[in-house]
This record gives structure tokens, C-alpha cells and sequence, in this order.
């Protein structure tokens, strides 16, 4: 088995209840490569899993599980403050276990435990967050082409 | 325990969680179920399986496992079903 420390960027235009919304989110996620398959563990935002044969086939599902789990969070969101509290939350609900063996995992990989040429590289400390903005006035000004997952070094 | 392949049954994530998380709760959303222990502050998002299926859907191990670790039950929850 092995695991390896995933940084990733993805934007979103979410339809809410009255609003719309850009989801911005640099984060970060755990890759696990077994002889059954791959499964790729949210680390921030955290609470959910994604699974495929092969590592394409689970970084294509993470992102669709994770846009779907946006689309959840507001079906039930009565307000743009409140989608943006919740999806602040998602972001925020890290846990223990994924957090420690993803931080080992990027010490693996400095310490050359670890290569995966079939991604490329981003700094571990590369800055986190999510950016959850209301769209009042759509511009092209805003379009911003998201970085995808790249191992975290 | 039921499984089809290496999928493992809901009823049976669903006994091991009264095992291991007592107390836990869930609620279907429209696209994940989201599942609720304790005074953990994020839920954990389950696929709800294919159309048709979410009464008792099967679900890969993969999520299984990143259930358990997010609830701190994995040793509990590898006692019950084949992780």
C-alpha cells in the first residue's frame, strides 16, 4: 500500500436558493494506492472518500463527489451567509488520523520515500482555503482556470 | 456479512456503526448521505448508490475505511467488516 500527499485547486459556480455562488478551494487530500484499488481521502475540506481502479478514475471521482457534496450543502443553505458558513465548515472538518499521515506523507516524499512522476509537484505549504464569494455581477474577470491535484513536496 | 465482490452492504456499515459509534444518526441528502456521530462537528459523506439501491446500497471499502477514520473508530469498525 501506499500513500501519497495530494494538493489540489478546483472553482465552482453553485446555484443556491435566491443566489449564486464561486467556490474557490485550494486544499488538500490523502491518496491511497492498494491492490483493490485507489481511494482518495479529503483531508480540507474532509468527510468524504472517493474510489476507482486507478488513480485517474479516483482524482475524477473526488471531484465530482466533492461538487456533489457542495450541491448538498445547498439544497439545505436558506441564505448565501449561511452556504458560506457551511462550506467554510466542510473545509474545516478535518480528521486527526488523515491530517498526521498526510503531513508524514509530504516528509516521505522530501525524504524521497515517496515519487509519483505520474503527478506534478506543488509546495506542501502552498497557502489553503476556501473563497466562497456571492455572484452579483458575472465578469470574465472572474474566470480563473483551476489547478487540478498535484503531489504535495 | 453481505458483500458482492469486495462492496460491502449498508445494513452492515450499518451494524458496525452501532457497534462502534452508538448513537450515530444519518440523514440522505439528495446526492451523498451524510452520516453524524457523537459531537464530531463534520459529517461524513456516503455515496448513496446506484439508482434504485439506496435502501441498502453497496458500498466500495475505500469508504468505509475513510468513515471509520473520521469517527476514530477504525480499529472498532476492522473488527466488523473486512477493511
Amino acid at each position: 500500500m501506499s500513500r501519497y500527499p495530494i494538493v489540489f485547486g478546483l472553482r465552482d459556480i453553485i446555484q443556491g436558493n435566491g443566489f449564486l455562488a464561486g467556490v474557490a478551494v485550494e486544499g488538500r487530500a490523502l491518496l491511497h494506492e492498494e491492490e483493490g484499488g485507489v481511494w482518495v481521502e479529503g483531508v480540507n475540506p474532509g468527510g468524504f472518500v472517493a474510489t476507482g481502479h486507478s488513480v485517474a478514475e479516483a482524482l475524477e471521482e473526488f471531484r465530482r463527489s466533492y461538487t456533489a457534496i457542495l450541491f448538498d450543502i445547498a439544497e439545505d443553505a436558506e441564505s448565501f451567509e449561511s452556504f458560506q458558513e457551511q462550506c467554510q465548515a466542510f473545509f474545516d472538518g478535518s480528521a486527526e488520523t488523515p491530517v498526521r499521515e498526510w503531513e508524514q506523507a509530504v516528509e516521505d516524499v522530501r525524504a524521497g520515500r515517496i515519487s509519483a512522476d505520474w503527478l506534478g509537484r506543488r509546495s506542501a505549504e502552498s497557502p489553503r482555503g476556501i473563497v466562497v464569494a456571492r455572484i452579483d455581477e458575472p465578469s470574465v474577470e472572474n474566470n480563473r482556470v483551476e489547478e487540478g491535484a498535484a503531489l504535495a513536496a | 456479512m453481505a458483500t458482492h465482490g469486495n462492496l460491502i452492504a449498508w445494513k452492515d456499515v450499518k451494524a458496525m456503526l452501532d457497534a462502534c459509534a452508538p448513537g450515530w444518526w444519518h440523514r440522505d441528502k439528495k446526492h451523498r448521505r451524510w452520516v453524524y456521530y457523537s459531537d464530531i462537528q463534520t459529517p461524513f459523506k456516503l455515496p448513496l448508490g446506484k439508482h434504485g439501491r439506496r435502501e441498502n446500497p453497496e458500498i466500495q471499502p475505500g469508504h468505509v475505511k475513510g468513515l471509520a477514520r473520521h469517527f476514530g473508530i477504525y480499529d472498532c469498525a476492522k473488527a466488523f467488516l473486512k477493511l
